[in-house]
């Protein structure tokens, strides 16, 4: 699955360090402890048996070196060689080769080979990872920023949307209280006021219900009810745009979908707004959201009446960074992508006779095990 | 004094119309942009007050068709959007004032009258 915008879906691998170094120093003690009884218990003339677990110092000096680098891997062949053959320390201090030592020494000297190697490679890939990680927290951050960034562009072009739910019936209610002061008022007056602030009640009570961009989680939703917050969010969208948005929803009662509604949320929102804008073009400008459900996936579809996609760049579309507006990030669609992906889904963008249509394909299976992994 | 007002909020129209015939200004109202057109089409007022974000057609649009019927009427513009490109824009289409929402009853009546006396003289 990957991270998560937020780094929600993204879950530490593996045991804290401590516990993984206790591990490692168990399995060396033991198995040096256990081989050494082998070699000086088993008779000398068991040959085979020697030579494993002569084979086997090599591997508990690698995986010495692995866990605990080039230091380790030093340390455990002092250790191992010392056990194997003291006698060869006492030649070399001694500067005393005889014949029959040398065999011994040129082993104790490949021990210190293989584990010096293998710890020069084990600090080498240390580094490495170190600097994947590095890399990874820091694109982890840039998908934050980016995800936040396209948050606020959407907010933005709902706060004209917002002026006109608040200031009119604002209006209403100055004009109300100015008739009133001025001793013009009456009982239709009061009326009129009451209903202007139970209406402007009612519109911040839905939108802090709907307007809910950032508050990540993963949960399982009514498609019913997701589809009468976007609605509500693409009314105010629309507010400064003259356009006609038709709707056709065709689900069962009861269907539900799984994951972080708001990042759909702002992932279709952004295609509407982008829809809103193409369609300025037409005499007629029209958006068409189509919703429908099949036993294997749900689709959203975004259709307007646009001048389309040039052919050549339709596949950039969803490309970061890529965009046609003079104005524009190229985040938005690319945004779309990756939380129709996290979902379980793929996002197309095709033209039509019309202008362009955009589809969210939500594959059931795959968006319902979202919910065992969140 | 004649004054047609376009406004899709029926409370603010309601408040509004009731203020001005408490000022004895003789006004109309309109839901929409059609129904403001028709109106306008059947009768010359003497100042049009519209709103901008209406259903069907918009404000601006209004503005364009009012100022092809009768150039000299002049439009006072009342919009939740005020911003100064919005503006600038209903100014250069032809618009004598803009009011943004929330505004004083007496602003709109000072605007109304103002309007009436320029064009009047």
């Amino acid at each position: 699955m990957g991270i998560f915008v937020g780094g929600k879906f993204m879950k530490s691998q593996g045991q804290p360090k401590a516990e993984n170094n206790l591990f490692s120093y168990v399995v060396i003690i033991s198995s040096t402890i256990f081989i050494t009884y082998f070699h000086y218990g088993v008779p000398k003339h068991h040959t085979v048996i020697h030579i494993s677990h002569y084979y086997a110092f090599y591997i508990i000096a690698i995986y010495t070196a692995y866990r605990f680098g080039l230091r380790g891997g030093f340390f455990i062949s002092v250790v191992l060689t010392g056990i194997y053959s003291p006698d060869s320390y006492v030649h070399i201090f001694k500067l005393d080769f005889p014949h029959h030592i040398m065999p011994s020494i040129v082993e104790v000297t490949m021990v210190y080979a293989v584990a010096l190697l293998a710890g020069v490679l084990s600090n080498r890939l240390k580094h490495e990872k170190l600097k994947v990680e590095m890399v990874s927290e820091e694109m982890l951050e840039l998908e934050r920023q980016v995800a936040h960034d396209d948050r606020l562009r959407v907010l933005g072009q709902l706060s004209a949307g917002i002026a006109h739910e608040i200031r009119n019936p604002l209006a209403a209610i100055k004009s109300g209280i100015s008739l009133i002061k001025s001793g013009k008022g009456n009982d239709q007056v009061i009326d009129i006021l009451s209903s202007e602030i139970d209406q402007l009640n009612s519109f911040v009570e839905r939108f802090l219900q709907y307007a809910k961009f950032g508050a990540e989680q993963i949960e399982e939703f009514s498609i019913e009810h997701f589809i009468m917050e976007l609605t509500e969010l693409t009314k105010l969208s629309a507010s400064r745009q003259s356009v006609h948005i038709d709707y056709e929803v065709n689900i069962p009662d009861g269907a539900m979908m799984y994951g972080d509604k708001n990042a759909i949320k702002q992932a279709l929102l952004n295609i509407i707004i982008n829809g809103i804008e193409a369609s300025q073009t037409s005499e007629h400008p029209t958006i068409k959201i189509w919703v429908d459900i099949t036993d294997t996936d749900i689709y959203f579809k975004i259709a307007d009446n646009g001048t389309g996609i040039n052919d050549t760049i339709v596949d950039k579309v969803f490309e970061p960074f890529f965009t046609t507006k003079d104005n524009g990030t190229g985040l938005g669609l690319a945004l779309a992508r990756k939380i129709t992906k996290e979902h379980g889904g793929q996002l197309k963008a095709e033209n039509t006779a019309d202008g362009c249509e955009f589809i969210m394909e939500i594959n059931r299976e795959e968006n319902e095990r979202l919910i065992n992994r969140g | 004094m004649s004054v047609l007002l376009i406004e899709d909020n029926s409370s603010l129209a309601q408040l509004i119309s009731m203020f001005l015939s408490s000022e004895d200004v003789e006004n109309d109202t309109a839901p929409d942009g059609f129904e403001g057109l028709q109106l306008l089409s059947e009768k010359e007022y003497d100042v049009l007050i519209t709103d901008i974000r209406m259903p069907g057609i918009s404000g601006h649009e209004v503005l364009a068709k009012a100022s092809e019927l009768y150039p000299n009427m002049p439009v006072i513009i009342i919009t939740a959007h005020g911003n100064i490109p919005d503006a600038v824009a209903a100014i250069r289409s032809g618009a004598y004032d803009y009011l943004t929402k929330p505004f004083e009853n007496e602003d709109l009546l000072n605007s109304v009258k103002k309007k009436r006396q320029k064009f009047a003289g």
